[in-house]
């Protein structure tokens, strides 16, 4: 009787539990294919995931996985044609939603699940108010009238931290910045408390600073409303600080399953593995050398036989190509599934320590004479107004006095958030704007004080390397025209090896001379680029985030190559970026820039082991590190507010206005330095190199716990 | 915005005096009417004084002037052949014009915009083919081929008046205008057509569509509220500068259907070599057409926000 008794209670709890367990969220076998006319493009093939009550799951892949494909899915938003779906469930607590009428899924769109996108610059209709965008999410599901849902607007906005939100919700999308924009989405997003948001790279298109705020509005919103947030990525760092559990996609399928730490710690796929091992990683004293995955994911009309992965896997044998593995628990009833054939060489792989990276041998400082020496570079865009007689009334200060030194074959960064003044700088040190003062001097040549004529000669020994592969590339002349034209322009003789002798230095079959920039890769295309900036071997190579629109594992096989071409030609780089684990991965000394200023220079253990002001602290801090473990430890230094306005800077230190230490630390007496004197980059400790313009600066641990 | 329009106002009225002065020069100074030579060559005190009579003895400055002071005060002179001051003339006839103009206009862009949107929403289909294959035939066909086919076939039948016509003959004002307002209106609307569908398709891919239809918001509401406002922009551009050209007078239509508007009376001027109302009529169409093109500029601002700052 007894035993019964205990019996039956065990039963109770077990489906009590089972019942607690129950997801809210679950995508079962989902298929999306599109029929086109190179064959069908199988976007998801037979997906698998679900997401409890006030969980995080993030989906994670590089651009073509399928992983915004399956979102998009649940929500109706994938056109039918061309996209057909041959098999799948997604189940809302039991409700399934795929074979519901269009006007009841309509319905659950925006009221049960709603989602936010990636650019908040083109998410909202540039043509109505803020607030009246808000308030028709409202209307469309609660019976509300007009002006109790546009309160209702101004309160979210309110919530999502906007400032004087009764103003914000009368303005358009334009009169917002970036991280505005997408805390407005966040709030159309949350209008009707949904129970599932889906969030799609939420925070690609933003600064980390801003990338910071947002996640940390999201994971505030998560604990008060319990939402059950799928998080859209390819961003492993963001990951490992704000998924409970994750999901890796490649080739429209999901390769590895676990949670975080499982993921992190021991991957077992050979893909997870490969990512974990092509980041580059800001908290590692001493780099290691990337490993990138060769070649690139694969065309998802002509997805590779077997597993998808086997064509770029170091581990791939005959079984790989026989059959598509399935995913298999790591043991019996664990949630950590994989679909790999060779868990335990990923395994073995893993704990394996990888070599460090060539550069951390040079040593920063090798005393010899700057290559590139830049002194008080000021470059200010006028501004203009009047009805009949424009005047000028006021100037940009895009760079406001800068000065630096490269010594020969060493990187500088140069990094900042977008609108601090450095892709301006970097483009004034090499005349292509026009500086308004200051100097220059790259080699033996003064460069501000050539004519036009001799500038051009110069270029041979200045070169450019651009963000966008896709447009820098003229997209009617061959690889061969391109690279000919240098040449041609700047004087140097081609013979009849030198297109493919050249291609062949940056990683390219010199058969590709006579494509055509659309028939390559973004990864490739970036090489045609650096193809073209070296042609000439110039003394001085300017990298404009030559990296930051690539997928993770093309990135690696890019700095990889830098540096190698660096250690071959002993080239000089000035690096432009956003992404400071790229930063700390490739550079010997870096400048941090804010508001049209450098704040901080130092060399770059020194930067990130012991900066000293107060941006610099809170830029690392906001950047995330892929190991969960550290990020649990981490504090985040969260900055409030946006970049101000270049053309109005704050009277004396320019960051005093989203500084933390002004804030937080400093009494008033203090603060009054701040507010009047704009602080010098001075050095502030025995290390002669490290300078920080900072009338408090101090250092703070800011990149482990 | 007050900035912008009166910069733009001012940016007019420049236009509108190199108009006339590029007017004033080609038909006031270049030549003198009164010269002559030969046997029958007019005493030249007598052209003296038929010069004195037009004022042409005082320097071409002067002259400029003056012709623009009477102009503002509504003076365009005496035309040649009936001896009418010529504001009557434009007075009898620019109604006329304003009312065919503003019929075609509204005609047309009411097809087109329907026409364009179905198109553009139901892509690749039935309804998609139908508007694209009629509106390249209508851009096709010359504008007189229709008029003189709708004056061949259906004038005179029904409603509508004959043609050759009399303007002793009282017609109502509507079934005057239906004609030659389906003729103007058919291009026009083929060309707005096709404007609308490439804008609109461009507009229904961009993100902020997504954001609407994730909202839940019934496909209609997509279409109408979020994507038209966003395509209207070049069709806007497109209507305004139609509308100035049929203000100006639609020469070939008017004079096929004999309509007694400016173009009419233009073409009819041209033939009589009556000076004065040519360059009245010219002068009008500059002015109407500057003045559109700022309403046009004010109503861009007004569809889409980011113009106003700007």
């Amino acid at each position: 009787m007894s035993e019964n008794t205990a019996l039956a209670s065990e039963d109770v709890l077990g489906a009590r539990s089972d019942e607690r367990r129950s997801p809210l969220l679950e995508v079962k076998d989902l298929r999306v294919h599109f029929n086109t006319p190179a064959g069908t493009v199988k976007a998801v093939d037979g997906v698998n995931w679900h997401v409890h009550e006030g969980e995080t799951l993030a989906i994670v892949g590089e651009s073509g996985s399928g992983k915004s494909v399956s979102a998009m899915t649940i929500l109706g938003l994938v056109p039918s044609p061309p996209a057909v779906f041959p098999s799948g469930e997604v189940l809302l607590k039991g409700r399934s939603l795929l074979d519901m009428p269009e006007n009841q899924q309509r319905k659950l769109r925006g009221n049960d699940i709603s989602m936010i996108f990636q650019d908040p610059l083109t998410a909202l209709n540039p043509v109505f108010k803020v607030g009246d965008q808000i308030a028709e999410m409202v209307r469309v599901h609660q019976r509300i009238g007009k002006h109790a849902a546009f309160r209702k607007a101004v309160d979210l906005l309110g919530e999502v931290g906007i400032p004087n939100p009764a103003v914000r919700a009368g303005q358009y999308p334009h009169e917002f910045s970036g991280g505005m924009r997408q805390r407005a989405m966040i709030a159309m997003a949350l209008a009707n408390d949904p129970q599932v948001l889906l969030a799609d790279e939420p925070t690609t298109a933003l600064d980390v600073t801003v990338q910071a705020q947002i996640m940390q509005l999201l994971v505030d919103l998560q604990e008060r409303r319990n939402t059950a947030i799928v998080l859209i990525t390819h961003d492993l760092g963001l990951v490992a600080s704000h998924a409970d559990r994750i999901a890796v996609m490649y080739a429209g399928r999901i390769v590895e399953t676990g949670t975080t730490d499982e993921i992190f710690s021991s991957p077992r796929h050979a893909y997870t593995h490969g990512l974990l091992s092509s980041l580059a990683r800001m908290d590692h004293s001493r780099p290691e050398r990337l490993e990138p995955i060769p070649g690139q994911p694969p065309n998802l009309a002509r997805v590779p036989q077997g597993c998808a992965f086997h064509p770029r896997c170091a581990f791939a044998t005959q079984e790989c190509i026989a059959e598509v593995p399935q995913l298999v628990p790591l043991s019996p009833g664990s949630g950590h599934l994989h679909a790999c054939v060779h868990p335990d060489q990923v395994a073995i792989a893993h704990d394996t320590p990888r070599p460090h990276a060539a550069s951390v041998d040079a040593t920063p400082s090798t005393g010899g004479r700057p290559v590139v020496e830049v002194t008080s570079l000021v470059k200010h865009f006028p501004i203009k107004s009047g009805v009949f007689i424009r005047r000028e009334v006021g100037a940009v200060q895009a760079v406001n006095d800068i000065s630096l030194d490269i010594e020969p074959g060493t990187t500088l960064s140069l990094v900042g958030e977008s609108g601090c003044g450095k892709s301006t700088a970097a483009r004034a040190i090499l005349r292509l704007h026009e500086p308004t003062s200051g100097t220059v001097r790259v080699g033996d040549r003064d460069v501000t004080a050539l004519s036009q004529q001799e500038l051009r000669r110069a270029r041979e020994d200045m070169q450019i390397v651009f963000q966008d592969p896709y447009a820098s590339l003229n997209p009617r002349m061959t690889v061969r025209q391109i690279l000919e034209e240098k040449y041609e322009l700047l004087g140097g003789t081609v013979t009849d090896t030198t297109i493919e002798d050249l291609l062949e230095t940056v990683g390219l079959s010199g058969e590709y001379a006579d494509r055509y920039p659309h028939e390559f890769s973004g990864g490739q295309r970036q090489r045609v680029g650096i193809a073209r900036a070296i042609a000439l071997n110039p003394k001085f190579v300017v990298l404009d985030e030559p990296v930051s629109a690539l997928d993770v594992s093309i990135q690696a096989q890019i700095l990889n190559l830098l540096e190698k071409l660096q250690a071959d030609f002993g080239l000089t780089y000035l690096f432009i970026a956003h992404d400071l684990s790229v930063v700390r991965h490739i550079s010997d000394r870096v400048a941090v820039m804010y508001l049209g200023q450098i704040v901080e220079i130092a060399d770059r253990d020194e930067l990130f082991e012991r900066p000293q002001h107060p941006y610099t602290q809170a830029l690392i801090s906001a950047v995330p590190i892929p190991d969960p473990v550290i990020e649990r430890e981490r504090e985040r230094i969260v900055l409030v507010g946006d970049v101000p306005n270049p053309a109005n800077p704050p009277s004396g230190c320019r960051f005093r206005t989203r500084c933390w230490k002004f804030a937080e630390v400093l009494s008033e007496s203090q603060q009054q330095a701040c507010l009047e004197q704009d602080p010098e980059l001075v050095r502030h400790s025995d290390v002669a190199t490290h300078k920080a313009a900072c009338h408090y600066a101090a250092e703070r641990e800011v990149l482990r716990g | 915005m007050g900035k912008f329009i009166l910069r733009r106002a001012a940016q007019a009225i420049l236009v509108i005096l190199v108009a006339t002065l590029l007017i004033f020069l080609a038909t006031f100074a270049l030549g003198d009417p009164f010269a002559s030579t030969g046997e029958k060559a007019v005493p030249p005190a007598i052209a003296a004084a038929n010069r004195a009579k037009y004022g042409m003895d005082h320097s071409l400055p002067v002259q400029y002037l003056t012709y623009l002071g009477n102009m503002v005060r509504g003076d365009f002179g005496i035309d040649f052949n009936q001896n009418r001051p010529v504001s009557e003339l434009l007075a009898a006839t620019i109604p006329n014009t304003v009312k065919l103009a503003v019929a075609a206009i509204l005609l047309d862009v009411l097809i087109g915009v329907v026409a364009g949107v179905i198109a553009a929403v139901k892509r690749y289909s039935f309804w998609d083919v139908l508007v694209t294959v009629t509106s390249t035939l209508a851009i096709g066909i010359p504008p007189f081929v229709i008029g003189i086919l709708l004056v061949a076939n259906v004038s005179g039948w029904g409603p509508f008046p004959p043609v050759p016509r009399s303007f002793t003959v009282q017609v109502n004002w509507l079934n005057e205008l239906i004609l030659p307002a389906f003729t103007l209106a058919v291009i026009d609307a083929a060309f707005i057509a096709r404007l609308m569908r490439g804008s609109m398709l461009e507009v229904l891919r961009a993100d902020f569509i997504r954001t609407a239809r994730a909202k839940g918001l019934p496909e209609r509401t997509v279409i109408t509220k979020h994507a038209m406002r966003n395509s209207l922009i070049p069709v806007v551009t497109y209507v305004g500068i139609s509308l100035g050209v049929l203000f100006g007078g639609a020469i070939i239509t008017e004079t096929i259907f004999q309509y007694n508007g400016v173009g009419y009376l233009l073409s009819r001027s041209i033939v009589q070599n009556n000076a004065p109302v040519i360059i009245a009529i010219v002068v009008f169409s500059v002015v109407v057409y500057v003045l559109l093109s700022l309403i046009v500029d004010i109503l861009y601002a007004y569809l889409d926000p980011r113009i106003r700052l700007s």
